[in-house]
């Protein structure tokens, strides 16, 4: 067996290239280095941008546009605005798991740390978001006779209509978001598998 | 931040061709392939360099990211392009080679190729000759398990060689 080891060995050592790197590329690495830091971050914080934005709209509205005089129209409200207001607090969270990850860490560390990661990302992408989506719903539904008030009825039937049409729209989109992040997280399982200490039975695999 | 641009250009020159090898036996023999994803291990480093903390010797910090970016790399790739590889397909170099460095490669390539991902990355560092103690450092496993796990690759690896 040693002998074998040996070959591959000398075919390593000769297949080395003898190229070291060129220092010219170094400008182009560190360009892409912060380009791809800056795209990450931008990423990230456009989602809680457009959620800011939504949510004062929203806010703005239900304070200064119309008068919530019912109880109904008042649980609609707060159920919407703090529908969005806990994912943004969730996304919040997210960039701060994703800061934790070190890939400098060992191989078991990091990829536990990526586990981490991705299984928040399912949590929140799937459970959570399904949850603040039919809150979310139920608030707008519930703002019914609120927009009686003000829009006649072809109008609101148009934006109850659409609502609906939208949220089957963004059901689909969570669908395949889960679907993304279960293939990832059946990928770094299968990593982490591979890093944990040899069990003696698995001697058969070579089989 | 002028200090930082020194030391990644000196490792980037120091450890390129240990990097390129190790992607490239990753990438089962694909230079193309190694070529990006080395790109990518570098593009690391510059953002790990601000956190470096002088814990570990600067190879050993470079060999964890090769690793991790390695693990990463193909999972990422697939997500974003519907990238594969081609299991059964262990393409070797378009270098300017003679027919015999070739065929070295392809050999060399060919066996590292068959292995599991993670142990891919192992026997390349033990061909590296690296001690035992550093890969367990690398891979975050116990050195009684990098012995076992070495000890079975070496097992596969032969049995690939002799099957050819």
């Amino acid at each position: 067996m040693d002998n074998q080891i040996e070959t591959l060995k000398n075919l390593w050592e000769n297949s080395r290239s003898k190229e070291s790197g060129d220092s010219a590329n170094t400008g182009h690495i560190i360009k892409m280095a912060k380009e791809k830091m800056k795209r990450t971050r931008r990423m990230q914080l456009d989602t809680i941008l457009i959620l800011s934005i939504t949510l004062a709209i929203i806010a703005l509205y239900f304070t200064q546009v119309v008068q919530l005089n019912e109880t109904l129209s008042r649980i609609g409200a707060v159920l919407m605005t703090g529908g969005l207001a806990v994912r943004i607090l969730i996304d919040c969270y997210s960039i701060y798991l994703s800061s934790k990850l070190d890939p400098a860490d060992s191989a078991f560390n990091s990829n536990r740390a990526t586990l981490v990661y991705h299984r928040f990302r399912k949590l929140i992408n799937g459970p959570v978001t399904v949850v603040i989506l039919l809150l979310y719903s139920v608030g707008f539904y519930m703002l019914t006779p609120l927009f009686y008030r003000i829009f006649n009825l072809p109008v609101l039937i148009l934006i109850d209509a659409s609502y609906g049409v939208i949220a089957f729209i963004f059901i689909g989109y969570i669908r395949r978001t889960i679907r993304q992040e279960m293939s990832i997280l059946r990928e770094i399982m299968q990593i982490e598998e591979e890093l944990s200490d040899p069990q003696p039975y698995l001697d058969k695999e070579i089989d | 931040m002028s200090d930082n641009k020194e030391i990644f250009e000196s490792l980037y020159h120091e450890y390129h061709p240990m990097v390129l090898q190790l992607c490239r036996g990753y990438m089962k023999g694909d230079v193309d392939l190694a070529r990006d994803l080395v790109q990518e291990v570098f593009i690391n480093t510059w953002s790990a360099l601000q956190k470096f903390r002088n814990e570990a010797a600067y190879k050993t910090w470079i060999y964890r990211i090769t690793v991790n970016t390695c693990l990463n790399y193909i999972r990422d790739r697939k997500n974003k392009l519907s990238f594969q590889i081609n299991e059964d397909q262990y393409a070797c170099p378009a270098e300017e080679t003679t027919f015999s460095s070739e065929k070295h490669h392809e050999i060399l390539y060919n066996a590292i190729g068959q292995l599991k991902e993670v142990d891919r990355l192992i026997i390349m560092m033990v061909l590296d000759e690296l001690a035992y103690e550093e890969i367990s450092t690398i891979m975050g496993m116990s050195e009684g398990a990098v012995r076992v796990r070495i000890s079975r690759i070496k097992k596969k690896l032969k049995k690939i060689m002799e099957n050819g």
